[in-house]
């Protein structure tokens, strides 16, 4: 059995947690829940001051941008939602995030999400998984039609035409289900092991 | 001058934004376009009468996208939700609670939450804890998550926005609690896990329509006409481009990467 503090603290913690799967919710689980809580927030806490200071603070101090006193006051404005009387300001720091958002969402989508997929799926209509790709493609777009301006023209008997690219979608979830499942398998694997080997020290489990 | 290969792609931007500005005059103008029914929107209400009925909280989450970079489109449809939610609970005094995982997400759902109990007529109802902040490291979240769920004895868990690897989580833990669920995301890899815990989910590009639904915003609703026209270019675009490599023709092939 392992003597060292650290792997004996991992060891109980991955314990505490499996023991909300095994049992239920419990005063054990609970610790190691606010434990992780905390941890993640000081952890965040400490990289958000070290991102103001190497990104804000020692540029704007050693290189004299000033320019990043423009970000600095819209970060700054944010905090105003504190206050009764000015918290309308914090909305210009968010419509600020919100808009810059949308915009880099844009950049490259259309070359990499849009023309990318569909000229991958020019496929002769000469093979059987060609022809799956491009039936499930087109009847799985039409799927994604939503206004009725043009989901009167899939009525009556067409209204099979998106049926069948659910049914697509659903063999594509399936198949996608069971890889990352064998992902979940693999983390499950890893931490027994961790158990065992590290903690228990039965090192001949390899 | 345009770099090699970015012709179409131009073109292709030009379509898209025109086709998308187009629906939006149109809705503006006041023809306002009817979506197609969406199961898991119409469960909203359902899911709130129930939580209500039985006294116990609704549980609200986004995931762990932010605003501007993680799954920021699907993140600010989840703020429609939200909005719509936060307001039908309150006026169904029904109990919410709402978790972040980033600080611009916290800050604009604060925002939401406030706004809606404002509408609602129930500006009182509004409490600093509705909105948690949990944490930025996914299965932080995911942990805190799930021990609000049980600990506070969530009736409907709603999970509409950018989910990653704790979607399962999540979702098959508030499963064993016995919750409704509803949930929704744009990330392909986490829907199959959505529809294996969930009782209703939004697949993909329904959130953004739902999300238009709900807001009833003509500027929304109006893009999702145009995006649908942009759907049947792609469409008639790649029946095209499959028939012209059948035939041995590459010229769709070509004409897009020019």
């Amino acid at each position: 059995m392992s003597t060292s503090f650290d792997t004996w603290v991992a060891a109980l913690i991955t314990l505490a947690m499996f023991s909300l799967a095994i049992y239920k919710e419990n005063p054990v689980y609970r610790l190691a829940e606010h434990a992780f809580i905390g941890i993640g927030a000081g952890h965040a806490i400490v990289t958000g001051v070290q991102v103001i200071q190497t990104s804000g603070i020692n540029p704007l101090l050693k290189n004299a941008e000033y320019r990043l006193l423009i970000p600095m006051f819209f970060g700054i404005l944010l905090f105003a939602r504190y206050s009764k009387s000015y918290a309308y300001l914090s909305r210009l720091s968010m419509s600020l995030i919100v808009a810059t958002g949308a915009g880099l969402g844009l950049r490259g989508a259309v070359q990499a999400q849009f023309l990318n997929q569909i000229s991958a799926t020019f496929l002769p209509l000469n093979s059987i998984n060609n022809i799956l790709i491009v039936v499930g493609f087109v009847t799985g777009l039409t799927y994604f039609i939503f206004s009725t301006r043009y989901t009167r023209y899939l009525n009556g008997k067409l209204s099979v035409v998106p049926r069948i690219g659910r049914c697509f979608l659903m063999i594509a979830f399936g198949a996608s289900f069971g890889n990352a499942s064998m992902g979940f398998l693999s983390m499950l694997i890893g931490r027994v092991l961790f158990l065992v080997r590290d903690w228990l020290g039965l090192s001949s489990l390899r | 001058m345009l770099a090699s290969g970015m012709l179409f792609t131009l073109v292709t931007l030009v379509i898209v934004c025109t086709a998308i500005l187009l629906g939006i005059n149109e809705a503006r103008k006041g023809k306002q376009p009817q979506i197609r029914p969406l199961a898991a929107l119409q469960a909203i209400d359902e899911a709130i009468g129930r939580a209500t009925e039985m006294g116990r909280p609704v549980h609200f989450s986004a995931g762990v996208g932010n605003l501007t970079v993680r799954g920021a489109p699907v993140m600010m449809a989840s703020l429609s939700f939200l909005s719509y939610i936060a307001e039908k609970s309150a006026r169904m005094d029904c109990s919410l609670i709402v978790t972040v995982a980033q600080g611009d997400v916290y800050a604009a759902s604060d925002e939401v939450v406030r706004g809606a109990f404002l509408r609602a007529g129930k500006p009182e109802l509004y409490q600093p804890g509705v909105v948690r902040y949990l944490s930025a490291d996914q299965y932080v979240y995911a942990g805190g998550i799930v021990g609000i769920i049980n600990r506070e004895n969530v009736a409907v868990n709603i999970m509409i926005g950018h989910y990653a690897n704790e979607a399962l989580f999540i979702a098959e833990e508030a499963h064993h609690a016995g919750c409704m669920q509803i949930a929704g995301t744009t990330n392909e890899y986490q829907i199959p896990f959505f529809v294996a815990a969930c009782d209703y989910v939004l697949l993909g590009e329904e959130v953004f329509a739902a999300g238009a639904q709900l807001s009833q915003e003509p500027s929304e609703l109006g893009a999702i006409t145009g995006q649908d026209f942009v759907k049947l270019f792609a469409l008639i675009l790649v029946l095209l481009g499959s028939i012209s490599a059948t035939f041995g023709s590459s010229f769709i092939s070509r004409l897009i990467n020019r």
